[in-house]
């Protein structure tokens, strides 16, 4: 191997010596890294980094766990201020992108069709460059801090304006910026502190998914509702329940079109009621001719202002762009500031990275100026997926470089691809917002041949020209943060940040969309971003496809969300796919006839493979709403979709049960008798047996229904810990998902509320599964676990058919890990061969390792010291791990007093250690 | 029915069953090699399953059960009649049964070894099936006999341990039949001459091994009727011991044995009725007998129509969220058409044999036995997919639908059984020989002697008389007690229980044997399930390691096990049975249709017992000195 195995221990535990740029590095990919083991690293032995997630701009604090030189699990960082402790589902995925099989494995000549080494790649770039006769552009994702100072000193010693320096993120909220240059003069996205908030009113926002940065909002948003006593309301209006909308307390549909009007009604409300005061914004706000919107929501959303204390609009969706969107940002920035949001709930001081995302009419103009002699050098974003009208109009350029992680549809159409690092394997840094420093380190040695961006730009520099700045830019980031070992394991540090002055009403908010126009009767495209998929970065991991969609429960496949009204009005069925055009534009997907649309909405999930892009209507913007007008027609194509969940109605099963807070307060609400998996439980006249005791433990969980917002980061947290493998569509449509985990949404009954039922294993103490199995395979450990020895099962099945819980997952064939996907399978868990059944051990290698730590400390193990994945993972803490032997634990004082718990299935005495707590209805 | 029976000669009953063994013709051999062809196809895509996976079937989440426990519930359904007819018929005295109980018993054990293959088929590792067997392992791990499918391996090996031993004892002076008749026509060397007289044991029909063979039979039959009742009932528990809406219903028992029965009878018309024709059975198999099993299902039809409405109605009854869900959904969701069917098919059709037009008309027998095994199986397949498919959860309903590898091994298994069938039907005796003469011959002497006469003989030197007829046998036996004579024996193709009684046999100690055997079974049942279960000491479902509630199973099919197994040991050590060793005095035609009486003597007495047995009016009398 080129780089030392003491290099790399240098580079990733000391942080005292950074990658040198140009070493050639051989790939890990043997079965065991180490013959003999660096210092330091022993084998066998976890070592956890602290970095930084980079799948979107939101930068949450990431712990990666590895062992033996391999990055094995990613979670978040208890400490980090954005997550504190929380992932979603696509950073837990992020060691999947790291040993994901289309990465960029060397550099590649588009032209020549060949791989190239990086000297000759570097070599060609470079003449490139400086014999072009036009213009130089750096085309870049969000990158802030060193890599932004690298790219513009690119662009400098390049001799281009720093105007060619495109930054270019597809959720870019340009109707926020636009809004805060309207009320303040900025262009800016200021932070938001929804656990400040006591009544959130999100407008197309989905908060909780994909919208800015939603681990944070997760976090935020349970931390002020789940306290009862605050009981932050939240309201969500929008064509679609999304996963946010399910969340929230109130749902109310817009009609297209009316949705400025909805906030100009109540503005007027407002300032009638006098809780706002009238101003130059509000004035003109209230001036326009913006239409009427549904007159309950408008009132129900006066009367819960007039209540509220620190009320905030957020507004969406992700991805709009347009002048109807810009008047609505402008709206609701207005809104924001007249209700007392400002400075409040919102901190203009502290603005998100997302801030520094060009304006797209920047982009738009600056790419329309790209002729056949300048030279484009793109960086990570997939603009040829994004934008792919804007990318044949930037394709004019004779020179295309693209430099990324993975292949995708701009990597083909370059002139060159180069390898970039996974953000897993180098260094760098990032600021999720001014005065958040967040340091992103290598975690282990790097996979493929692939390089830094700011390593090839250093080079190119060097290459063209004499006065380049020295190769410096691992001091540059090590200087970012201080070079502290202390903060280096912290993984960010905190800058004071001049606070500025707030400077309110610089000029009076324009609108520049005088009439309105109601859209009723017309179709609307939708188009959302999901909590998995985002805009379609990680759409290519299998866990990301595998896992549900929260609420259409849709995997590996594309829908169109329609209405059942509009459906029958337009004649559609779901068999067929439809297919989607705006302008040329044209899309295809499957239809999914569902109630959670909007009538003449056709609503959109972001981030599908090519041919059922959202993005490819999205980029033909109108102005007259926030997608473009589409036209629609069902092919005779049949459709391939599938959806694991049929219905979300719970048939009377009370597996999601509802508690009011009002009655909570009071002490009406009693918990409800339990069965408790303990020797109490057991009862004679009910119970043939006698109770069995437990060994020092009796390992429980507590479920809280009403912190669980269904962002699937569990699920997803399981498969990274578990090994669990990913069987493809195919096997899915026949029902033969793997997932210990499902978060499965359920309507109240008789209701329309929607909760999500988190479901693995009950480890019940009087288990069904159990005394079914002939070997034996199934057992209750000593600590109340329901144990699946893999190599005593014979694959019967019997137990799965008698769970209750349908939480058994039966090995259908072996599996095979694409090359080299193996290399992140967690050495402490078995991979199971065909024929065998598994399921949720609550990560009994976790159970284990904390036990032998405390043995060796010689102390007891604390509480919530043990934390398997899914515990780990959750944004809002929805899921509380420990012993119900200790008295004083967390889940004791849950299981036995809380006055939400219950069983799910209860009655059928299975004594499950799994307690849910209710989901809340707020009538405060 | 015995009218009919008794024009016949136990000559011509001889010849009849015996025929069909000859060397058959073209079309059965096409007939077999097209079986044996599906059974290796069959075989060809279970080894195909072993080497990919389950996935290669339609079984998935949450359906774990596919057809192939559907095939295996009904398999053993199958295997139902056989013993019922044997054992709880021959209890009962149901004399019809002699003419199918031959056959019904043979198709027990190939329905059984076909349905023992199907949860080995449904195992996802085929290749560690053992670890759910008793057996002494390294690890020190056995079995879980709290599991049904513990259970089941044990009722099922049971089961079918039992129906062999039974159609084997019967079969014996069946098999000694043939073996004299291969010798008469193709000499004591031919292969198949050998072949039954290995598998005859020895049998001569002596008085002897009458006597014991009657005992022991009977006590068979005793120990075989529970367990016909209780194998499908175990099966049932497969089913019923889970908490599972549609499987978890205790009326599971006595319903799955009636069903079992019900297909098993079905079974047995479908088989019988082109059987009879092929192999010119008509003499020996009758309308009447059809009608008689049309009659028996009549009482299963009924069974199953009460099931089928005691059903719906407990799940109403419950009150039960889950059951009435699931009571709802079995008649409208997908598996409705099943449902509906069910009862054209399992009531409707075989309530038809009320009316004496269709139950001796043997095509609508055929047509009526194959709609209800077609509905049978149907029930078994709607039983086992439907209550995973749509259990508690709305979010784990499910469906299920079988591949084509599942078809296969389907058709393969019944390719199997078929085969085993065919070749059955040519190899052995297909009406049970012995028990038909008997019913021929009948005894016409009821008067009881006390006897005080001694047999066997104990020397070889004697006179052996021949009769044609039983009540000649009977007769002689009879004057020996006023003769010097008390030193003989006597040879019959049936057995006679008036010989017996002449000469003093009462008592078999055979009697001991079993009860000992079944004692110590349940001993052992219950010290292998508690002892294991200590070494064990594992708890599942919140139960205690030793849990003596469901050992009772354990404990019964050891009973059943162990006491067969001795009342054949204590048949062969009692009957002196020996492979081979035939007394020199032993004529083949007594397996046939003559009777023997060998009176041993001293060289001095030889003359006086030949005019004492010429007296007896024998056809022949041959002299042995040794």
């Amino acid at each position: 191997m080129g780089v030392s195995r003491r290099d790399l221990l240098k580079t990733t535990v000391t942080g005292a010596a950074l990658h040198a740029a140009g070493v050639t590095q051989a790939a890990v990919n043997k079965l065991i890294p180490y013959v003999t083991p660096p210092e330091k690293i022993e084998p066998g032995e976890w070592v956890t980094y602290a970095t930084t997630c980079r799948e979107c701009p939101a930068g949450c604090g990431m712990h990666v766990l590895c062992r033996d030189g391999r990055a094995l699990k990613a979670e978040g960082n208890p400490n980090h201020p954005v997550n504190m402790g929380g992932l979603c589902p696509r950073g837990q995925s992020s060691v999947q992108g790291l040993y994901h099989p289309d990465r960029l494995k060397k550099p590649y000549n588009n032209r020549s069709k060949q791989f190239q080494s990086w000297d000759e790649a570097l070599r060609d770039i470079s003449l490139l460059i400086n014999s072009r006769k036009g213009n130089i552009y750096i085309l870049s994702d969000l990158q802030t801090s060193t890599q932004r100072e690298v790219n513009k000193s690119f662009l400098k010693v390049a001799g281009a304006p720093q105007s060619n320096l495109l930054v270019y993120e597809p959720f870019d909220y340009p109707y926020l910026r636009k809004g805060y240059m309207t009320l303040l003069g900025e262009s800016i996205i200021p932070y938001v502190d929804l656990s400040k908030a006591d009544l959130i009113i999100s407008i197309y926002a989905d908060f909780l998914e994909s919208w800015i940065s939603n681990v944070q909002f997760a976090r935020q948003f349970m931390e002020a509702k789940a306290d009862f006593n605050r009981a932050c309301k939240s309201i969500y209006l929008g064509p679609r329940l999304s996963m946010t909308a399910a969340n929230c307390d109130e749902f109310f549909t817009l009609m297209p079109g009316s949705e400025i009007g909805f906030v100009c009604g109540v503005t007027r409300g407002l300032l009638q009621r006098n809780r706002i005061k009238s101003d130059d914004h509000v004035n003109e706000l209230i001036s326009g001719n913006w239409g009427t919107a549904d007159n309950k929501a408008v009132s129900r959303t006066i009367e819960l202002i007039m209540k509220s204390k620190s009320p905030v609009f957020l507004v969406g969706p992700n991805g709009a762009a347009g002048s109807y969107s810009d008047n609505l940002g402008i709206a609701t920035t207005v809104m924001n500031n007249a209700i007392g949001a400002m400075g409040k709930v919102i901190e203009p001081t502290r603005r998100y990275a997302l801030s520094d995302v060009g304006e797209r009419s920047t982009f738009e103009e600056v790419i329309s100026q790209v002729r056949a002699d300048d030279v484009v050098l793109i960086c990570n974003c997939n603009i040829a997926y994004v934008r792919p009208v804007a990318f044949t109009q930037l394709r004019k350029a004779g020179t295309i470089v693209y430099a990324g992680v993975m292949h995708n549809e701009t990597s083909q159409l370059a002139d060159y691809s180069l390898p970039l690092d996974h953000f897993l394997e180098t260094w760098g840094d990032y600021e999720p917002y001014n005065g958040l420093i967040s340091i992103i380190q290598p975690v282990m040695q790097r996979l493929y041949d692939s390089r830094n961006f700011s390593e090839i730009l250093t080079e190119l520099m060097a290459q063209s020209s004499k006065q380049a700045p020295p190769n410096d830019w691992p001091k540059k980031i090590e200087k970012s943060w201080g070079g502290s070992q202390e903060v280096l394991k912290m993984g960010f540090v905190e800058v004071p940040v001049d606070k500025g002055q707030l400077n309110t009403h610089p000029k009076t908010a324009k609108f520049n969309f005088a009439k309105a126009q109601n859209k009723a009767g017309k179709l609307h495209f939708y188009a959302y971003g999901s909590v998995l998929l985002f805009d379609g970065r990680v759409a290519n991991r299998p866990w990301l496809q595998e896992n549900p969609e929260p609420l259409s429960s849709a995997v590996w496949s594309s829908f169109a969300e329609i209405n059942p009204k509009t459906a029958a009005k337009l004649g559609f069925d779901a068999e067929h796919e439809i297919e989607i055009t705006s302008g040329t534009a044209k899309m295809r997907c499957g239809v999914l006839i569902s109630e959670n649309v909007a009538e003449d909405v056709v609503a959109v999930r972001y981030g599908e493979a090519q041919g059922a892009n959202a993005f490819a209507v999205t980029e033909n913007h109108n102005d007259e709403w926030f997608f473009p007008s589409i036209t629609i027609k069902q092919t005779a194509h049949k459709s391939s979709g599938v959806l694991l969940q049929a219905t979300m109605d719970q048939y009377n099963s009370e597996a999601i049960r509802w508690a009011r807070i009002s009655e909570l307060k009071s002490g009406q609400t009693k918990g409800e008798d339990v069965t408790l998996p303990l020797p109490a439980g057991y009862k004679p006249g009910r119970d043939l047996y006698k109770p069995h005791e437990h060994r020092n433990h009796r390992w429980a969980m507590v479920t809280d229904i009403n912190r669980c917002i269904g962002c699937q980061a569990c699920a997803i947290a399981c498969y990274a810990e578990n090994n669990i493998a990913v069987m493809g569509k195919e096997a899915l449509r026949k029902g033969r998902e793997m997932a210990w985990i499902k978060v499965v949404p359920y309507k109240e009954q008789g209701g329309s509320r929607i909760a999500f039922l988190p479901m693995f294993c009950q480890h019940c103490d009087a288990a069904p599964c159990e005394p079914v199995c002939p070997v034996f395979a199934a057992v209750h450990n000593e600590e109340g676990l329901n144990a699946q020895i893999y190599n005593r099962c014979i694959g019967t099945r019997y137990c799965s058919n008698n769970c209750p819980y349908k939480v058994r997952r039966f090995n259908w064939f072996n599996t095979q890990w694409a090359k080299p996907l193996e290399m992140q399978l967690n050495p402490e868990v078995t991979v199971r061969s065909r024929g065998v059944m598994e399921k949720c051990t609550f990560c009994i290698q976790r159970i284990r390792q904390v036990e032998h730590r405390a043995r060796r400390e010689n102390r007891s193990i604390r509480d919530g010291e043990v934390q398997p994945a899914c515990v780990q993972s959750c944004p809002t803490r929805a899921l509380i791990f420990g012993d119900l032997l200790d008295a004083n634990s967390e889940v004791t004082k849950l299981t036995l007093r809380d006055a939400r718990r219950y069983h799910v299935l209860e009655e059928l005495n299975t004594k499950p250690a799994v307690t849910y707590l209710k989901r809340v209805i707020n009538d405060m | 029915m015995r009218g009919a029976v008794e024009q016949l000669t136990l000559k011509k009953i001889n010849n009849d069953v015996l025929e069909p063994m000859r060397e058959p013709g073209a079309l059965y051999w096409i007939f077999l090699l097209v079986t044996a062809g599906l059974a290796g196809w069959g075989a060809l895509n279970w080894t195909y399953q072993v080497r990919v996976g389950m996935g290669v079937a339609g079984v998935n989440h949450p359906v774990g059960w596919g057809s192939y426990i559907a095939n295996f519930v009904f398999w053993v359904g199958i295997a139902h009649s056989g013993t019922l007819i044997s054992a709880i018929l021959l209890l009962v005295r149901a004399r019809w049964r002699t003419s199918v109980s031959r056959s019904a018993e043979a198709m027990t054990i190939f329905a059984i070894a076909t349905a023992g293959m199907f949860p080995l088929i449904h195992l996802g590792r085929l290749w560690v099936f053992y670890y759910i067997l008793p057996y002494p392992s390294q690890r020190q791990l056995w079995p879980n006999f709290q599991s049904p499918l513990v259970w089941d391996v044990v009722a099922i090996g049971t089961y079918f341990t039992v129906s062999l031993i039974f159609f084997y004892v019967g079969l014996l002076p069946d098999l000694a039949a043939a073996r004299d008749r291969f010798e008469e026509r193709l000499g004591a060397g031919n292969i198949r001459t050998r072949f039954y007289k290995n598998l005859a044991l020895g049998w001569c029909g002596n008085s002897l091994q009458w006597h014991h063979h009657g005992r022991a039979y009977l006590y068979f039959a005793t120990l075989a009727t529970p367990l016909v009742v209780s194998v499908h009932s175990v099966v049932s528990w497969d089913f019923a011991v889970s908490l599972l809406p549609g499987w978890h219903v205790t009326l599971y028992a006595p319903y799955f044995v009636a069903g079992a029965i019900h297909s098993g009878l079905a079974m047995v018309l479908v088989l019988l009725i082109p059987m009879r024709k092929l192999l010119h059975l008509e003499n020996l198999i009758q309308p009447v007998h059809f009608e008689a099993l049309a009659l028996t299902m009549l009482v299963t039809t009924g069974i199953m129509g009460y099931s089928y409405i005691a059903e719906p109605f407990t799940d109403w009854y419950s009150n039960g969220v889950f059951d009435k869900q699931f009571s709802v959904w079995r008649a409208a969701g997908p598996l409705a058409w099943i449902y509906w069917l069910l009862i054209p098919l399992n009531v409707l059709a075989p309530l038809s044999f009320a009316f004496k037009k269709v139950r001796t008309n043997t095509f609508w027998l055929f047509a009526m036995a194959m709609m209800v095994i077609t509905g049978m199986w149907l029930e078994r397949l709607m039983i086992v997919i439907g209550a995973t498919w749509h259990d508690f959860l709305p979010h784990n309903w499910g469906a299920y639908w079988p591949t084509i590898v599942e078809v296969n091994i389907f058709l393969g298994a019944l390719g199997f059984f078929l085969f085993c069938f065919m070749a059955f039907s040519r190899l052995f005796p297909t009406i049970a020989i012995a028990d038909l003469k008997s019913e021929t011959a009948g005894e016409s002497s009821r008067n009881i002697i006390h006897s005080i006469l001694q047999s066997p003989v104990k020397s070889s030197t004697g006179v052996l008389a021949i009769f044609s007829r039983p009540e000649e046998l009977l007769a002689s036996i009879a004057r020996l007690n006023e003769s010097i004579f008390n030193n003989f024996d006597y040879f019959s193709p049936i057995r006679l229980a008036q010989a017996e009684k002449l000469t003093g046999r009462h008592f078999s100690p055979v009697r001991f044997w079993t009860l000992a055997g079944v004692l110590l079974g349940a001993a052992s049942g219950f010290a292998l399930a508690i002892w294991s279960a200590k070494v064990n000491s594992l708890i599942v479902g919140g139960k205690h390691p030793v849990s003596i509630i469901p050992y009772c199973i354990i404990a019964f099919e050891g009973a059943v096990l162990v006491g067969s197994i001795f009342n054949l040991i204590g048949l062969i050590i009692h009957t002196r049975l020996k492979f081979s060793e035939m007394p020199r005095y032993y004529d083949g035609r007594f397996s046939s249709d003559r009777f023997g009486l060998f009176v041993g003597c001293t060289r001095e007495q030889l003359k006086a017992a030949e005019k004492f047995l010429q007296s007896g009016n024998p056809e022949e009398t041959h002299v042995y000195r040794t």
